[in-house]
Order: structure tokens, then C-alpha cells, then sequence
């Protein structure tokens, strides 16, 4: 198989912005704090190295099982990112309130819904049962992600959630590239292979642009230090705990009060 | 065909997502960037001394005949009716962003502030049930029973927040006193 040089030098720029992604991730400390999001971008540096070596020396078959395979594992990954930037904004201190977990529930549950009547409405024009699944999961994983991050982004504006610096660029980051994603697909779902096989290429040009845009904004987000939380001293924290335990009793009282 | 109606459905639901966002991004950013004087901006003047009247009514001791002694009209005619309680719940949401405001800088209070989330929701839905009473006529019955819990939420949720803002040492205590 034929690899332009604009398509070495994108590979080869992705994959060396992912070893720098991982490596701003470990030196500023990171990878504690978002194990998935790590994990996500150690897979994609794996799968970007592999693929390439796949496409130069396998066959049409062989790419297409490794690429469904790795794509697969790597949209997983990309869900578990989106609960890690969930549980970073809803459960800073590791417990979910009941209703943000509900609400949270509720998001995926609707979204996945709504990207299955989307993709069953697909009818992307391709000659292949192959090229046909190709189209209509990549459709369904941008679709699925573009909608989580903006469902995130309403849920936290509507109970009052504020965003930590570095969630927030993580987030950023993966719902633009999801959204190009989006309309990648919605544009190319028109177009065959046969014919307009340049069209589709150099669109994929843009959408992997467009990722190499969201892994330099990481890089360079991610090296940047948060603001540093306070603590609240002990006596502080005893008396929020108090106020807490005063806030639950009165909404109790106000539950369960009868008229005289 | 069926491309033309995927492309439609598509456009739309983009549509869709796309004002969901603007409007809450407008709305995530506001409480962001939001400085003290502007959030206190926020918060539309109230009745103080009704609202404190209507609460302490129903948080009398227990079981004494000066409990609940307000009816339905006459808490109606001091809050302003349900326009006077749509401003508290507009105020709730302020109150919620107050309380992030000092999460943004010790993410340890973020209980409270989820504990004030639970009830600005509670204070909604009484809203939202006195609404409905509205609309089928049903107000001035209604109104006894949730204006009074969605009044008392809100004078306690005001409470917790003064609170708040004096156990935590946040400059700008006596403002806010002033403004709630």
C-alpha cells in the first residue's frame, strides 16, 4: 500500500506528540490524577505505531481486523475518559452525589439512544460490508463523544459544578476533535470510495489534523500548573462538616413537617 | 434519499448541540469568571423581613399554636405572589454559585455545596408544582403549602451560605449580609 509524504508526516507527527503527551503527563504528575486519560494516550501511541507498520507490510484484511480491533479498544478508552473527566468534576473528593450520578446516567443512557437511530439512518455510500462498518462506527464514536461533552458541559452549568483547570482542557480538547469527527463523517457518508477516493483522503487530512491540533493544545495546557487549592485547617474542617450535617437535618425537617 | 434525511437529521442535531452549549458555556463561564461584586449583582432584592416572617412560621417550636399561623393570601400578598417566588429561585442559583465560588478555592466545602444543590432543586420543584397549580386554576390552595417549604428552604439555604463564607474567613462577609 502507497503512503504520501503529507501521510508519513502526519503519522510521524502524531506519534511523536503522543510520546511528548505522555511524557508531559509523567513529568508534571499527572497520570495519578488522570490514570485513563494516560492510559488512553499510551494506547493511541501504540496503536498509531503498529498501524503504520500494518498498513506498510500487512494486507487489506490484516489492517482492517487490527484497525477495528485497536479502534474499538481505543473508543473504551475514550469513554472511560469521559467518566474520569465526570468523576474529576462531580466527585472531586471521590463520592458521587446521588443526583449528579443519576444525571450522569441519564446522559450516556440518552445519548447512546440517540446515536443509535443517527447511525441506523446512515447510509454511508460505500461498495464494501467493510467500508460500510468503518463509516458507521466512526460515526458512532464521534457522535457518542461530541454529545457526552456537551452533555457534561450543560450538567456542570446547571448544578453549579465548577470546572478544575486541566479536566477542563482534557475535555475541550476531545469534544472539538469528536465534533470534527462529526462532521467528517456526515460529509464523507455521501461520497465512495471508487470515486471520490481523493475527497475522502483529503478530508481525513483534516480530521487527523484536527487531532494533532487537540494532542499540541494538550501538551501545552497540560504543562501549565492548575491553581493550587487551598486546605482548610482542622478546626475549618470540622465546622463545614457540622454545617453539612445542619443543611441535611433542615432539608429533612422541611421534607417531613405536617401542617398543625 | 435516505442520505438527504440523514444529512437533515445530522444538521439538527448539531443544531441542537450546538445551542445547548453556547448557552451553558455562557453560563459555566459567567460563574468562572465571576468576581464577588458581580455575583452579589446578581442577587435580586427581596422581602427580608417577609421571608423571615414566613420561615420562622413554620420553624417555630414544635407542636405550639403560634406555628403556621400565615394562610395561603396572606403569604401570597408578602412574597409578591409567583413572581416574588420565581426571584428566590433565580436567587437559589446564586446562592449555589456563591457556594462554588468558595469551592473553587477550598474544594474540601464541596458538600456543602452540593447539600445547597439538593435544595435549590427542592425549592424548584415547589416552584414548578405552584406553576402547575397556576395554570389549572389551583393557585391560592396551593400556595399555603409550597410556597412556605420553598420559602424556608430558601431563608436556610441563605443562612447556610452566611455561614459558609464567616467559617471559611471569605472576605466580603458583611456584603453579602447585606445583599441576602
Amino acid at each position: 500500500m502507497h503512503l504520501s509524504a503529507i501521510d508519513r508526516l502526519f503519522w510521524a507527527t502524531g506519534f511523536i506528540g503522543q510520546i511528548i503527551l505522555v511524557l508531559v503527563l509523567s513529568r508534571r504528575g499527572l497520570v495519578k490524577s488522570f490514570p485513563i486519560f494516560t492510559t488512553a494516550t499510551a494506547g493511541s501511541l501504540v496503536r498509531t505505531g503498529t498501524m503504520y507498520f500494518v498498513f506498510l507490510y500487512g494486507s487489506h484484511r490484516t489492517y482492517y481486523y487490527s484497525y477495528w480491533s485497536l479502534a474499538s479498544l481505543d473508543m473504551l478508552l475514550q469513554l472511560g475518559v469521559v467518566y474520569e473527566v465526570a468523576s474529576h468534576l462531580f466527585a472531586p473528593l471521590g463520592r458521587w452525589p446521588h443526583d449528579a450520578r443519576t444525571s450522569f446516567i441519564r446522559l450516556v443512557g440518552i445519548s447512546i439512544l440517540v446515536d443509535i437511530a443517527l447511525t441506523a439512518l446512515a447510509s454511508p455510500a460505500r461498495t464494501s460490508l467493510m467500508e460500510t462498518v468503518v463509516a458507521r462506527g466512526t460515526f458512532f464514536s464521534s457522535t457518542l463523544m461530541t454529545e457526552l461533552f456537551v452533555g457534561l458541559v450543560a450538567l456542570s452549568a446547571t448544578a453549579g459544578f465548577p470546572w478544575g483547570t486541566h479536566v477542563a482542557r482534557i475535555a475541550q480538547g476531545l469534544g472539538a476533535y469528536s465534533l470534527v469527527g462529526v462532521l467528517f463523517d456526515t460529509t464523507t457518508s455521501w461520497m465512495g470510495w471508487a470515486h471520490q477516493a481523493t475527497t475522502i483522503h483529503a478530508l481525513s487530512l483534516v480530521r487527523i489534523g484536527a487531532y494533532l491540533t487537540a494532542l499540541t493544545y494538550w501538551i501545552v495546557t497540560l504543562w501549565q500548573d492548575a491553581p493550587e487549592p487551598r486546605r482548610l485547617s482542622e478546626p475549618m474542617r470540622g465546622q463545614i462538616f457540622s454545617l453539612n450535617r445542619q443543611l441535611e437535618y433542615d432539608l429533612g425537617r422541611i421534607r417531613g413537617w405536617r401542617k398543625i | 434519499m435516505s442520505n438527504l434525511y440523514f444529512t437533515i437529521a445530522v444538521v439538527f442535531f448539531l443544531a441542537a448541540l450546538a445551542v445547548v452549549l453556547t448557552r451553558h458555556s455562557r453560563r459555566l463561564r459567567r460563574a468562572a469568571n465571576s468576581d464577588w461584586e458581580e455575583l452579589l449583582r446578581r442577587l435580586e432584592p427581596v422581602d427580608r423581613d417577609s421571608i423571615a416572617r414566613i420561615a420562622q412560621d413554620a420553624l417555630g417550636e414544635e407542636n405550639t399554636e403560634q406555628r403556621f399561623e400565615l394562610d395561603g393570601p396572606a403569604m401570597s400578598s408578602m412574597l409578591g405572589g409567583l413572581e416574588g417566588l420565581e426571584v428566590l429561585e433565580r436567587n437559589c442559583q446564586v446562592l449555589i454559585d456563591l457556594a462554588a465560588y468558595v469551592q473553587r478555592w477550598y474544594p474540601e466545602a464541596l458538600p456543602v455545596a452540593e447539600q445547597l444543590r439538593l435544595n435549590a432543586r427542592e425549592l424548584e420543584w415547589h416552584v414548578g408544582r405552584l406553576k402547575g397549580a397556576a395554570q389549572t386554576g389551583n393557585l391560592q390552595t396551593a400556595f399555603a403549602d409550597y410556597a412556605q417549604r420553598a420559602v424556608v428552604i430558601y431563608y436556610t439555604m441563605a443562612q447556610h451560605v452566611l455561614e459558609l463564607y464567616t467559617r471559611t474567613g471569605q472576605p466580603g462577609l458583611a456584603q453579602l449580609q447585606v445583599a441576602l
